[in-house]
């Protein structure tokens, strides 16, 4: 958050990804409908992904949206912060055709529109991600394993299990998705590095639960991938290897 | 106790007309400590004799009984676990894993057998054989001679009861064959363990308690085998036969012969096995 707090005649706080998209910052003028303000400050986490907010003077508001059909919202400040659910109450059954929240209120249903709207498109592509991936490492594992078939041959014929050549197989698939992993975080940070620079809407956050996550799906994978060719395992008859 | 014995052993490949049987109720007992040899033409039945003996393969008919224990009707679920304990296996062809060293080649092998200090034991017994200095090669930049001895590393480094070779030294030159032979001598005479070895090699009979002919997937008369005198193979006495100079000389087939009757006085001796 830069400049002021809370916008003064005249005046607009805008957010940051809107600033960056249109190249403005504080002090630099723009036109709402037919007015012009000027921006008086930036504020940090407003972008909900598509929908960019500006923060101006109720009396501004009324002049700019008064015969415009346009949903808006006011941000109220109370002189008694403890009062704010009953002042909400209040206003709620006093006044036709608003609706008023507590911040709280508000910034939860902020959350679930995030999490209606978009959450199930992101879900969706993590597990096109995900099963691209254990797809991808389920074949390298498959192919690699058949390049050495001769060499488990080998080790069962001196006495390996099939389970024990599984988990052979397993601990490959661990390193291979081990690999993998560090690379793509590593990947990660670098295009969403570049990206938040490049394209401004974009914004990138991590917490540890992501990457529990992240790392649990690894492992999954890499389990799964095992599975793959254990047919072909199983199948080795040891006696073979004696042909040279 | 016998620490091998087969008994009424039988095995068919195949059914019907296209059925080959490859050993034929071969009977054999192997004590502790002892060098058994088996020798006999190509496609006579030894690797299919040896993998029987070693639990890879099922006989069609009879048993196996290692220390006394039958295993024939073992499934394949309990088979490795006999190999792993009693058995050590030494190819032909090294089959060492090639992106393995030498050290990682015998430790995955005490590994498999439950050896919770699996580097230390496979590095104890590599130095044993003299590869205290090839640890960390790889089996490509190891000769075949140094192959073979990894090879007889990992056979031996979960201690087992009896070796089994097939064909040792078919891949190596005579000096490394001669290394590898010394070596299968030592793990019988020094270790006191049982060594079953398959093979041409006339070489091996100097080391073998008891040596065996295997034609057809049954033993034979060895006393009817002769060498050829061009080849050096074991042959019986039967088809292609020369006299000279009121000597009987033997061979495997008529262009040893002809090579024979071409330079005589290069062949100045056969001798009977
Ligand atoms: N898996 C198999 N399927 C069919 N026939 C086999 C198989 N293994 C060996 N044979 C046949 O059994 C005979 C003995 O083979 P083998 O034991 O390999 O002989 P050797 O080791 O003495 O050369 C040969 O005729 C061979 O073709
Ligand atoms: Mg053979």
């Amino acid at each position: 958050m830069a400049g002021a707090a809370s916008p003064g005649d005249g005046e607009i706080i805008v957010d940051k990804v809107f600033a960056r998209q249109n190249d403005l910052w504080i002090g630099d003028q723009i036109e709402v409908f037919d007015k012009v303000l000027t921006i008086s400050g930036i504020t940090e986490k407003q972008n909900v992904l598509i929908y960019s907010r500006g923060f101006m003077e109720l009396s501004e508001a009324k002049e700019i949206f008064r015969d415009r059909n346009s949903v808006n919202f006011i941000l109220v400040k109370l002189a008694d912060p403890s009062q704010a659910k009953t002042i909400a109450d209040r206003l709620d059954k006093q006044i036709d055709g608003i609706s008023a929240y507590e911040t709280n209120e508000f910034a939860k249903m902020n959350g679930e529109e995030i999490t209606n709207n978009f959450l199930p498109i992101i879900l969706v592509i993590t597990i096109i991600g995900f099963l691209t991936g254990a797809v991808v490492v389920g074949l390298t594992i498959y192919t690699s394993t058949l390049e050495k078939i001769r060499e488990y041959g080998v080790l069962k014929a001196i006495g390996a299990t099939n389970k024990q050549l599984f988990f052979i197989v397993l601990e490959q698939a661990l390193w291979f998705c081990g690999v993998g992993l560090i690379a793509g975080l590593f990947l990660t940070w670098i295009v969403t590095s570049v990206a938040t620079e490049v394209v401004p809407v974009i914004m990138a956050e991590y917490n540890l639960s992501i990457y529990m996550i992240v790392v649990a799906l690894t492992l999954l994978m890499s389990i799964l991938a095992s599975f793959v060719p254990i047919k072909r395992i199983s199948g080795i008859d040891p006696a073979t290897i004696f042909k040279s | 106790m016998m620490i091998l014995d087969l008994h009424k052993v039988k095995k068919v490949f195949g059914i019907g007309e296209t059925a080959v049987t490859a050993v034929n109720d071969i009977d054999l007992e192997v004590k502790k400590g002892e060098i058994v040899l088996i020798m006999g033409p190509s496609g006579s039945g030894k690797t299919t004799l040896l993998s029987i003996a070693g639990g890879i393969l099922h006989p069609t008919e009879g048993e196996v009984k290692i220390k006394g224990k039958n295993i024939t009707r073992l499934s394949e679920e309990e088979l490795p676990k006999v190999r792993l304990e009693n058995i050590g296996f030494i190819f032909q062809s090294f089959n060492l894993l090639a992106s393995l060293t030498a050290l990682e080649n015998v430790e995955v092998a005490a590994w498999l057998g439950g050896n919770k200090d699996a580097a230390k034991k496979a590095a104890e017994v590599l130095s044993v054989l003299g590869l205290k200095d090839r640890l960390n090669n790889l089996p490509a930049d190891l000769s075949g001679g140094e192959k073979q001895r990894v090879a007889i590393a990992r056979a031996l480094v979960n201690d087992p009861e009896i070796v089994l070779a097939d064909e040792p030294t078919a891949n190596l030159d005579s000096k490394m064959g001669h290394e590898v032979v010394m070596q299968l001598k030592k793990i019988a005479k020094d270790h006191n363990k049982s060594v079953l070895i398959v093979s041409h090699d006339n070489r091996i009979r100097d080391i073998a308690d008891r040596v065996l002919w295997l034609e057809d997937g049954k033993f034979k008369e060895l006393a009817k085998m002769v060498i050829d005198p061009v080849c050096g193979m074991s042959i019986e006495k039967r088809d292609y036969k020369y006299l000279y100079k009121d000597k009987e000389f033997y061979f495997c087939s008529p262009g040893c012969m002809k090579e024979f009757k071409g330079n005589v006085d290069q062949y100045p001796n056969t001798s009977t096995l």
